[in-house]
């Protein structure tokens, strides 16, 4: 039985591969200005874009406050994916070694080429995260980028040095600094529940700004919750990747 | 090539960039190998979308500096990129997790080849 | 109408993917799929799509490849 399942395996992949093939032929033309994906929903969001948010920058205008309740759904769903990572792989007791278990070696490289070299890059990869936060407004970027780029700093430090590297982060601590990520993200949008406001609507928050400038700064203080949340747990999935049966 | 011949083309290589992914979790036996199909899969998903959004004689979709009042016929569409980033980030956790698991069933039952690991199952 | 460069890259991602599930070592196979990030990275940025390609290159080809070759140095690096 299982012989002929796999000799018909491809039948099922060669129907897909045929219907996908004829219905290409009627999806519009690239490149089209009147396709209908260009013409219902988005001209208003292009062209209000800067008016009412103040961010040039459109994808972050629409992910950070148009749709500042999905971003937050995404933000839950990281901090969810670094817990269960947690809980698969036990790094809070000592895990027990099944049969096949290698002799943990230490995790690094050694080499002092590869250390010189790192030691210079990782303030100028660390400064460049925080530079792509912050002007997520006006140029491509925003809180994610920003926190793959710092985790990609601090994996940086620990495959070179091993495991006792300068930024000493156990996973108690960086599920902490991930959940006060969600926190700030959270708080953001409760602010503004106190001031008689939607929840996420920026311009209940107390800032002494006005207008597009409101909702900057309100979209400003989430980006600096997502990137402290992707941060910390791009970091929490590869220590618990990397973490042997020692401490 | 006149553009509809180039934009079936376009379609057709996304397409089987999908399939591609869809065989290699269908087929291959090896499990990281079916956890790389299914990146590959959603990398597909992405390109399909990103396509959708383009339009010719257009710019990325931040507004230039002395630009007061966007047309939106000027600008790319920002809200399959939008969406498209959530998928991302959604694609690396699901990528994370399932490898956390591949570690665990690799420590219990010493393989990571589904014939085998069917086998001991029984 | 589209550039023509865009269908050269969609052409060899396609055979990256290809590649990528073909090699009987798994670690050369990590390495062909993060080319094949960082070539997808490169065919957002034809597009258009700045953020998008800004992320699936700091996420793709620094945090998705060292979490694979993590777990492959926990398990086999040999395979069918």
């Amino acid at each position: 039985m299982q012989q002929i399942f796999q000799r018909i395996a491809w039948l099922p992949f060669v129907a897909a591969a045929a219907i996908l093939f004829y219905a290409a032929r009627d999806l519009p033309t690239i490149a089209d200005p009147n396709a209908p994906a260009s013409t219902h929903v988005s001209p208003r969001y292009i062209e209000s874009a800067v008016a009412e948010t103040g961010a040039a920058n459109m994808v972050t205008a629409v992910l950070a406050d148009y749709r500042a309740y999905d971003t937050l759904g995404e933000t839950v769903v990281i901090l969810t994916a670094g817990l269960a990572c947690l809980l698969v792989l036990g790094a809070f007791t000592p895990a027990r070694s099944g049969p096949t278990e290698k002799k943990a070696t230490p995790y690094e490289f050694g080499s002092d080429i590869v250390d010189a070299t790192s030691r210079l890059l990782i303030p100028f990869i660390s400064l460049f995260a925080f530079y792509v936060v912050v002007h997520g407004h006006t140029s491509p970027g925003g809180g994610f980028q920003g926190g793959a780029i710092c985790a990609a700093a601090i994996i940086l430090v620990r495959l070179v040095r091993g495991r006792a590297p300068a930024f000493r982060l156990l996973p108690t601590y960086t599920v902490a600094i991930g959940s006060i990520g969600v926190l700030v993200y959270t708080g953001t949008g409760l602010v503004s529940l106190f001031f008689e406001k939607n929840f996420l609507d920026y311009s209940g928050l107390p800032l002494p700004f006005h207008g597009g400038h409101l909702r900057e700064m309100g979209s400003l203080s989430v980006e600096t919750g997502v990137f402290i949340t992707v941060t910390a747990v791009m970091v929490l999935i590869f220590d618990v990747l990397t973490m042997g049966s020692e401490e | 090539m006149e553009a509809e011949t180039l934009s079936f083309v376009n379609y057709c290589l996304a397409a089987s960039l999908f399939l591609i992914g869809l065989y290699g979790i269908l087929a291959r036996p090896h499990l990281v190998r079916k956890l790389m199909a299914m990146n590959i899969l959603q990398v597909a998903v992405i390109v399909f979308f990103i396509i959708l959004g383009y339009k010719s004689d257009a710019t990325p979709p931040i507004v230039r500096h002395g630009d007061e009042t966007p047309i939106a016929r000027n600008y790319i569409n920002p809200l399959p990129h939008t969406l498209m980033l959530t998928a991302i980030v959604v694609s690396v956790s699901t990528t994370g997790v399932a490898l956390a698991l591949l570690i665990r069933i690799h420590r219990r039952f010493g393989t990571l080849d589904e014939s085998e690991l069917m086998e001991k199952l029984k | 109408m589209i550039a023509p460069i865009v269908t050269l890259f969609l052409a060899m991602m396609v055979l990256c993917a290809i590649a990528a599930l073909q090699v009987s070592d798994l670690l050369g196979a990590v390495v062909i799929f993060g080319a094949f990030s960082f070539f997808s990275a490169i065919f957002f940025t034809l597009l258009g799509a700045l953020d998008v390609a800004f992320t699936e290159a700091a996420i793709g080809a620094a945090i998705t490849t060292v979490f694979f070759v993590s777990a492959i140095y926990r398990t086999h690096r040999k395979v069918t």
